[in-house]
């Protein structure tokens, strides 16, 4: 009785903040600009998630986070926010701690217990999905566009993604015949791959280019004799996987030895977040893939 | 005290023992004797109960092992395994309490019973230490002591039984006579005793009944004076020697077969 | 004959005092660490605001009452349990280095529940709530590694004891090799929820969680301590125990439910919590004895004050982030034990 009481009241506060916002939001899209310490004042968010806050960013709604957690790393500016720990694994009292309203989060938040917690002791949290598709990064643009009132700047966002996506992939030299390969890690054990539904995989397939492991599904262990069967023209690695080693130490890898030799040492190093995310930065990413194999 | 009649134990597809009928008599100390493998530590295992099949062959005072409640016999049969040890540390006196707990004593009457048989088992200064930090002749004495405590105190003796699985083989000569001295103590108090021991010529001497198994069955049973002679013996460890009169008119047996004198020629 | 029996009285009492002085000192203890559990935390509100501060949100309270409350009591009661199972698993196992993974329960339940994860991943359960679904799935994988144990090593109603340790380590070798194929099988997401429930943690306990593990742990705990004398005796030797009047079998069988019980409820919802159930026995043992009427309450006593105390530690070490509460454990109580270790090889 008493959470439905509570969540009855949080819901009709809700339902009047938004009818103020919209008359003040109205007001302000006739004097044709948006005043979002106003919004700020509204909506304090927790963003848990990296796709999530970037997405937050990309839309110009920073303000209105209060703290992330630790997987939002880009950009810069969010590291200077208090941070509640990873998104998989909060404590709910650390959230509502930051003093935030809303959490907005990635797919994978919690654990379950702690997100039923937050919820009823009066937190608003929203969960978005992250597909790794472009039309699943369009959908998760436009839902956290929504909830923050930018539905004009979400749309423009995604627009100027699919054009710069496109203007990559127009102007790519690149075919089917050229190979790549996504490696999660390369360490003296093994090698762990990024297979079908990986962030690195959309962006290969966007480019038309043929990712070596494309038979095996998410990030799986793989035979260090792939890469020798099937050399990649080029081999990227996430630096977090490769913290102090240089491209020709990871070259000079049991694993990676035979490869190397053969084919030359073609490794790249990014940022992981860039292309382990689904993110607003996916065409830059591709822009990276593109520039290192001409 | 302990019958067992047509006793066959198999484990495991091997007959351990085999028709084993043999009767412990009461208030006297008996042997079983034996060599290595022959169903010593069998029959031991089977007048405590260890083995389900042969429960109704084992008669304890007159009753058949599975007729007794468990916490009954522990009252009036105690056990002390060969080399007992545990790795937990409890003190002594814990150690002596815990068992002592068998018979509801009040707590004066339990001060004043450890006390008492610490006293004549000579470990009253161990009993603050860890039973962990003990020596094998000193264990051996506190054994002795929980046992006595198990079953309780000396009005009753005459209808206990202790059976001591190789008291001995850790012990130095002086612990050995302490132990025989307590032994035969409890003995004198009515009590029935039953040893297996691999040292024949001491408990021969201390024995009234000897019970003599090889291959699984009873080979002699009977006084000392009827079982322990030569040519029995040499059947039983299948060796050859001889029983000769050692000190205090005792016999003891001597083997013949090899000459361990060193030749340094 | 009377200076030894005085002797002895004296020593009891002297050991009775020592006894009642630790054990009371450490449950006086426990009030003091639940008070200090409740007062910190990220968000700035404490016990003595919310009882004479009137200008105190409804947020404030809440805070107090379905977050700290809950989460304190919840480590007190599940560190007792793991004490406690460790404790009766190393008397049952006459072995000082049993714990609650020695017979597989631990390795069972996280086997159940990374199954857990994978099938709400793809087909997700149905009948069952979203969270109560991996609890549930642990707490199955306990009992179902139990009842293994008992197929693989039980004959007859009898249990051998060497025989029970090797198909614990047969069950944990099972359930580890099918974790690796889970792991294999799944996303990377899913993957990484397994990971994390392993390290296992105390954020999201309610009072939900709490009850019936409260329940388990207390039924479990009374029916061990009926059994102290018998567990104390069977410690010392299996034979030995039968001599003296335990039914060793039925004993056996019986502690191991209660405690499969007790470790199940303390793992299914907060994860595996390592450490306690080996280390804080030993704690125990060596600043007092083995005896179980003494030991038993001292551990479940040390135990959750040590948990309570780690999950103190861990939510405020690095505020408002939360550090793996195992680590914690260990952290606070290895160098103690090691600390008693080398005191002990002083005295020989």
């Amino acid at each position: 009785m008493l959470c439905n009481n509570k969540n009855h009241f949080h819901h009709e506060q809700g339902k009047c903040d938004m009818t103020i916002r919209k008359v003040l939001i109205s007001l302000m899209v006739c004097a044709g600009f948006y005043s979002i310490p106003v919004l700020g004042q509204q909506y304090k968010i927790a963003s848990a998630g990296g796709s999530i806050t970037e997405t937050i960013y990309a839309l110009g709604r920073e303000s209105v986070i209060v703290a992330v957690d630790s997987s939002s790393q880009y950009p810069a500016s969010v590291t200077t926010l208090p941070q509640f720990g990873y998104f998989r694994q909060i404590s709910p009292e650390g959230i509502i701690s930051t003093g935030a309203t809303h959490v907005f989060a990635a797919k994978g938040f919690g654990p379950e217990s702690a997100v039923e917690q937050l919820s009823s002791l009066g937190m608003n949290v929203e969960i978005f999905d992250v597909p790794r598709t472009v039309p699943g990064l369009h959908t998760m643009i436009r839902q956290i566009g929504a909830k923050l009132d930018a539905a004009t700047e979400s749309e423009a966002l995604i627009a100027s993604i699919d054009k710069d996506i496109a203007t990559i992939v127009k102007k790519s030299t690149q075919s089917r015949q050229t190979t790549v390969a996504f490696l999660m890690s390369v360490t003296d054990h093994g090698l762990r791959a990024a297979g079908q539904d990986t962030v690195p995989h959309l962006i290969f397939d966007t480019l038309e280019l043929t990712n070596v492991f494309a038979e095996v599904n998410g990030f799986k262990s793989v035979s260090p004799e792939t890469l020798v069967v099937t050399p990649p023209e080029l081999i990227i690695i996430p630096s977090h996987q490769v913290e102090g080693l240089s491209t020709s130490d990871i070259c000079s890898l049991q694993a990676m030895k035979l490869y190397a030799s053969a084919k030359g040492c073609n490794v790249l190093i990014v940022d992981p977040l860039m292309f382990l995310g689904m993110t607003p930065r996916l065409a830059d990413a591709m822009q990276i893939v593109l520039n290192e194999l001409k | 005290m302990f019958t067992t009649q047509g006793l066959t134990v198999i484990v495991k597809g091997k007959c351990l023992i085999e028709n084993v009928s043999v009767t412990f008599p009461t208030g006297k100390i008996s042997t079983i004797i034996g060599a290595n493998g022959a169903g010593k530590s069998t029959l031991f295992n089977a007048l405590l109960g260890e083995y389900k099949s042969g429960l109704s062959n084992v008669l304890f005072q007159e009753c058949a092992l599975d007729r007794w409640a468990l916490e009954d016999l522990s009252k009036v049969r105690a056990y002390i395994a060969q080399g007992a040890r545990t790795s937990f540390a409890l003190s002594v006196l814990d150690y002596l309490q815990i068992s002592a707990e068998t018979h509801a004593y009040s707590k004066s009457q339990l001060v004043y019973r450890i006390a008492e048989i610490a006293e004549k088992t000579g470990i009253e200064h161990k009993l603050s230490d860890s039973v962990t930090t003990l020596s094998g002749g000193e264990m051996q004495l506190v054994e002795f002591a929980r046992a006595t405590l198990q079953l309780g105190t000396a009005d009753h003796i005459k209808n206990c039984c202790l059976l001591l699985d190789e008291p001995s083989s850790a012990l130095d000569i002086k612990q050995r006579q302490k132990l025989y001295h307590l032994i035969i103590e409890f003995n004198k108090q009515g009590g029935t005793v039953l040893i297996i021991d691999h040292d024949i010529n001491t408990v021969a001497n201390l024995s009234d009944y000897i019970v003599m198994l090889k291959n699984g069955q009873v080979l002699a049973q009977g006084s000392p004076e009827r079982v322990f002679v030569t040519d029995v013996l040499d059947e039983c460890f299948n060796c050859s020697g001889e029983v000769r009169e050692g000190p205090n008119r005792h016999r003891i047996y001597v083997t013949t077969e090899f000459n361990l004198e060193k030749d340094n020629g | 004959m009377s200076t030894t029996a005085t002797r002895i009285s004296r020593q009891i009492t002297k050991h009775e005092l020592k006894q009642r002085t630790l054990l009371i000192a450490s449950l006086l203890s426990l009030p003091v660490i639940a008070i200090v559990a409740i007062s910190v935390g990220p968000a700035s509100v404490n016990l003595l605001d919310v009882m004479f501060q009137k200008s105190i949100t409804e947020l404030q309270v809440n805070i107090i009452t379905d977050i700290r409350v809950p989460r304190m009591m919840m480590t007190m009661v599940t560190g007792a349990g793991l004490a406690v199972s460790g404790v009766i698993l190393q008397s049952m196992f006459k072995n000082p280095l049993a714990d609650p993974g020695i017979v597989g329960v631990s390795a069972g339940s996280a086997l159940f529940a990374a199954i857990g994860f994978w099938i709400n991943a793809s087909i997700g359960f149905a009948f069952i709530p979203y969270s109560l679904s991996i609890p549930l799935m642990a707490f199955f994988g306990a009992v179902f590694s139990i009842a293994l144990l008992f197929a693989i090593a039980g004959e007859s109603g009898q249990l051998q004891t060497n025989l029970l340790v090797l198909a614990g380590v047969a069950i944990n070798t099972l359930a580890t090799m099918l974790l690796g194929i889970i792991i294999l099988l799944v996303d990377d997401s899913t993957l990484r929820q397994i990971t994390f429930w392993n390290l296992g943690s105390y954020a999201g306990i309610g009072f939900t969680q709490f009850a019936p593990t409260l329940l388990v742990v207390v039924i479990g705990f009374f029916f061990l301590w009926r059994q102290r004398r018998a567990l104390t005796l069977l410690s010392l030797g299996e034979k030995q125990a039968r001599t003296q009047g335990i039914k060793t079998e039925k004993l056996k069988l019986w502690s191991l439910i209660a405690t499969a019980a007790i470790v199940a409820v303390c793992v299914c919802f907060t994860g595996i919590v390592g450490f306690v159930g080996l280390v804080v026995p030993h704690i125990c043992r060596m600043l007092l004895t083995s005896k179980l009427s003494i030991l038993l309450p001292f551990a479940a006593v040390v135990g959750g004050g040590l948990v309570a105390l780690a999950d103190i530690a861990a939510r405020t070490i690095n505020m408002p982030e939360e550090l793996p509460i195992g680590l914690l454990t260990s952290l606070l109580g290895v160098p103690f034990f090691i600390w008693l270790i080398r005191k002990q090889r002083g005295i020989r």
